[in-house]
């Protein structure tokens, strides 16, 4: 964690401690910046990996115990993560708002993009978070009665802003028929529709066209969702649930993405006996297909 | 006379911003920089509000909580969170502990604070 404090002392002092840089401000400073942030983060993982990844037992059950203890120590090194994090957010935002004298336009154009990169890490502790406390457990927890399309429809609402800011249209079908509730792990279930609406507006360009729908499919459930978006290459298909893979195009936007999304989404389908796949054309956009069982 | 807000936090830097921001709309601020000296300066009266991290050296800002319910005398002196923990099981355990609101960190602005004090304080 040494390494990770430093690092984050750092970038803190950097940003904050000598606002007479900001006047020669160049994106090598943010570069800098960000790749202070993503060492971090990469030395919170090798400590995660190191310390707090205890082994499942052969026959594949976990062990409660050691999964909690796991989960406490995760949730702990995120806390420590976020916190300078938070700090780092509040600080930017009050500078950006002239709290502390008016600042040129130069000045804040650059400060947003280091406010931009800064909540990117914050949703990167996230998903380690995320990722950590999947790996070693491919079963579920916390399971209860889910009403899927009410789970959809909150992730939905949750994306408005976002939408509204591209004006990207969203159509959400439901059957007429309300579904029947199922038994899931609701938090990851969100966290899996979270990252597919995620994605399509990330990646569809603005003006463009989300269309989703959830439906009963015989003993199943299926979420269907389909975007006008930048879609994936070819030659890249294979490689999309992998860990920390992006895809070419994708990066070339300019987006951030931790290549996380998917490999979690994937993982928390699994361990619920789902299906995920997608068809895709470069340029046209993507359709991601989810199936999960009623029991 | 201005409304006293006691922000406890032990992050120093964190509590400058607060303090600032809030101090500039007029408030006059108390700073705590542990649980303990924070129910020291509740107990000891004349705050209006209490901005309250949760993770704090020695005790949690969750038993800082209770002990200002415990409290007949300061008991009725509104408690905002504002805490790193965004965990529901966490956000449900300050709101039934008594807190008026539970604000995260990470997904606030200072306006907003800012906005909330101002609505708890009406």
């Amino acid at each position: 964690m040494k390494a990770t404090n430093i690092a984050i002392t750092f970038l803190a002092l950097l940003v904050v401690l000598e606002p007479f840089a900001f006047y020669n401000f160049g994106i090598s400073t943010v570069y800098l910046i960000t790749i202070l942030i993503l060492c971090s983060v990469f030395f919170l993982y090798i400590e995660i990996k190191k310390t707090g990844a205890p082994k499942t037992s052969s026959d594949g059950l976990s062990k409660p115990k050691e999964e909690q203890k796991k989960v406490e120590f995760v949730s702990l090194a995120v806390h420590q993560l976020r916190a300078p994090l938070s700090t780092i957010k509040m600080s930017l935002e009050m500078f950006i708002g002239d709290e502390f004298g008016k600042i040129s336009d130069e000045q804040k154009d650059i400060l947003k993009k280091i406010y931009k990169k800064n909540d990117t890490m914050i949703s990167l502790v996230d998903s380690l978070l995320n990722v950590a406390m999947l790996e070693d457990t491919k079963n579920v927890y916390g399971k209860s009665t889910v009403y899927i399309e009410d789970l959809i429809q909150s992730v939905i609402n949750s994306c408005q802003e976002e939408l509204k800011g591209k004006a990207i249209e969203l159509e959400f079908k439901k059957p007429e028929e309300r579904l029947p509730g199922m038994i899931l792990d609701e938090k990851k279930m969100k966290l899996v529709f979270q990252n597919l609406f995620d994605n399509a507006i990330k990646y569809t360009p603005a003006g463009g066209k989300i269309k989703a729908s959830v439906s009963l499919k015989g003993r199943e459930i299926e979420f269907v969702i389909h975007d006008s978006g930048i879609g994936i290459p070819e030659n890249q298909k294979d490689q999309m649930f992998t860990k920390f893979f992006r895809g070419r195009n994708a990066a070339r936007t300019g987006v951030d993405g931790s290549g996380l999304g998917l490999f979690i989404t994937k993982s928390i389908i699994d361990a619920h006996r789902g299906k995920i796949w997608f068809e895709s054309k470069e340029n046209e956009g993507t359709t991601f297909y989810v199936t999960l069982p009623l029991e | 006379m201005a409304k006293n807000i006691l922000i406890v936090e032990d992050d120093d830097f964190f509590r400058e911003l607060i303090s600032k921001r809030l101090s500039s709309e007029g408030y006059d601020i108390s700073e705590a920089i542990d649980g303990e000296q924070g129910i020291e300066k509740i107990n000891e009266g004349g705050i209006d509000l209490i901005i309250l991290d949760i993770l704090l050296p020695g005790i949690d800002g969750f038993e800082v909580l209770s002990k200002i319910k415990e409290n007949p005398a300061v008991s009725s002196t509104p408690v905002v969170i504002l805490s790193n923990l965004g965990q529901k099981e966490e956000v449900e355990k300050g709101m039934n502990l008594g807190a008026t609101d539970y604000l995260i960190k990470a997904q606030v602005t200072s306006d907003e604070i800012v906005n909330k004090v101002k609505s708890v304080l009406k």
